[in-house]
């Protein structure tokens, strides 16, 4: 089933994958806008271009030509740094997500994924353990005190969520057997969507996702209100763009994570997979979008307790129930 | 499956550096003209008085180091997971006196507050 690519062949396939999703990117900005606006009975950027759709290439041009300067106490390497290794992350992390199996261009087969590992899953979370880096050290780097305590409580919160997370997940590999996410498509395809075997993983999945992207209602590193704009608070122009573009390529990647372990991926009837798998992808973003538009900003001291005195437990208990019902019902 | 398939990670991170450069260098673009309000740590308007990195709440390290330790403990959770169907009963035993563990340790850190943000 695996193509053996030669490394030019990954490269551009990487550098495809990274334009398509970087575009993906722009227009759910955009929409997000405009369905934020609906959402609040306005209409939302309209003027750019056809039904403003030319909205994200005018917001790059006018981060473009924004001042872009370094606070006096920042730690200048770091400070620059700290962007480009958030995008680093983000962007490495597409490389995981499967859009199918194998396709065929002009005779040449290659496979739909960028890579398809026996740890998939396990990549998955150390690259978003390296993400956290960037942000803290956007944070700290910056020599400001809203951007220290932003980049603390970003920390916390996200080793906090990351262990729920990891948790929801158990479940779903102890049924299909497998890290590798075209493997767990696969099982999905033989079997149901894991999304019925699995629905309070799911949920949990949901919930941390929502929290490891840093969304409403889990936006506390950045929360207005207390800390101006947390770790971000000193970036301008593009380095500040970068920041927002790494969190929406990670939206991206986990809902592609998320659709690939619970919604069968790839699988569907009648379309091709890639095309279902955009589809889930953005029936999740909605989903984001809709929670943003939809619920206040938690406490931090609420998001804690949450975490670990809820989210944790109820992940144990799945995880337990899970491990019976398979150990004793579904052995090989 | 061997290391030939962890390349394309590397064509990946390629990518994203090279996105990242790209922004970089594109953000010298814009006008430089520093002066010291400008480059002043943004306190809401007020001048800053006291050091920047000061004493940190304990509760941020405690809530790393608890991250550590269950983070560990999932960690072991992974393989017997990926078994638990071939291995069945046994595998079972050994995940429920594993989480048996996991949560004591949660109970514990529970009723000593850990869990509690002051």
């Amino acid at each position: 089933m695996i193509v053996h690519e030669p490394f030019w062949l990954m490269l551009i396939k990487a550098a495809l994958l990274a334009f398509v999703v970087i575009t993906i990117f722009a227009y759910v900005m955009l929409a997000e806008r405009k369905l934020l606006g609906r959402f609040q009975a306005r209409y939302g950027p309209n003027r750019t271009g056809l039904m403003g759709l030319m909205q994200p290439l005018a917001d790059v041009l006018k981060l473009v030509f924004k001042e872009d300067f370094t606070p006096r106490g920042a730690n200048r390497v770091l400070f620059h740094i700290a962007p480009a290794l958030v995008i680093l992350t983000a962007v490495t992390g597409i490389a995981l997500i499967p859009f199918g199996t194998t396709g065929e261009i002009l005779g040449h087969e290659f496979n739909m994924y960028g890579t398809d590992l026996n740890v998939s899953v396990l990549v998955l979370f150390a690259l978003a353990g390296i993400g956290f880096y960037g942000l803290i050290l956007g944070g700290w780097a910056s020599g400001n005190k809203y951007s220290l305590l932003g980049a603390a409580r970003t920390a916390a919160q996200l080793v906090s969520y990351e262990v729920a997370m990891g948790l929801s997940i158990i479940g779903v590999v102890m049924i299909s057997q497998s890290l590798s996410l075209v493997d767990i498509v696969h099982g999905q395809m033989t079997s149901v969507w894991y999304i019925l075997l699995q629905p309070v993983g799911f949920l949990v999945f949901l919930v941390a996702a929502v929290a490891e992207t840093n969304r409403v209602p889990f936006d506390l590193p950045e929360a207005e209100s207390e800390l101006v704009a947390g770790y971000l608070t000193e970036y301008a122009g593009l380095k500040f763009a970068m920041f927002a573009m790494a969190e929406y390529v990670n939206m991206i990647v986990l809902s592609g994570f998320g659709a690939s372990l619970f919604l069968g991926g790839f699988d569907g009837p009648w379309l091709p997979g890639w095309i279902w798998l955009l589809l889930k992808i953005f029936v999740f973003l909605f989903g984001f979008i809709w929670l943003r538009a939809t619920l206040p900003r938690l406490r931090y001291d609420q998001l804690m307790r949450f975490g670990w005195k809820v989210l944790l437990p109820i992940a144990l208990v799945n995880l337990v129930v899970t491990a019976i019902v398979v150990g004793v019902f579904f052995q090989n | 499956m061997d290391l030939y398939d962890y390349l394309p990670i590397v064509a990946f991170m390629i990518a994203g550096l090279a996105v990242g450069g790209a922004i970089l260098t594109l953000s010298r673009i814009g006008p430089t003209k520093p002066n010291p309000a400008k480059e002043m740590p943004y306190e809401s308007g007020i001048l800053a008085t006291t050091p920047v990195r000061q004493r940190f709440p304990i509760d941020f390290y405690l809530t790393a180091m608890l991250f550590i330790v269950f983070d560990i403990e999932l960690a072991f959770l992974y393989p017997v997971a990926l078994v638990m169907r071939d291995n069945g009963i046994p595998a079972l035993v050994l995940l429920l006196v594993f989480t048996v563990t996991v949560v004591e340790a949660l109970a514990y850190v529970w009723r000593k507050g850990a869990l509690e943000w002051r």
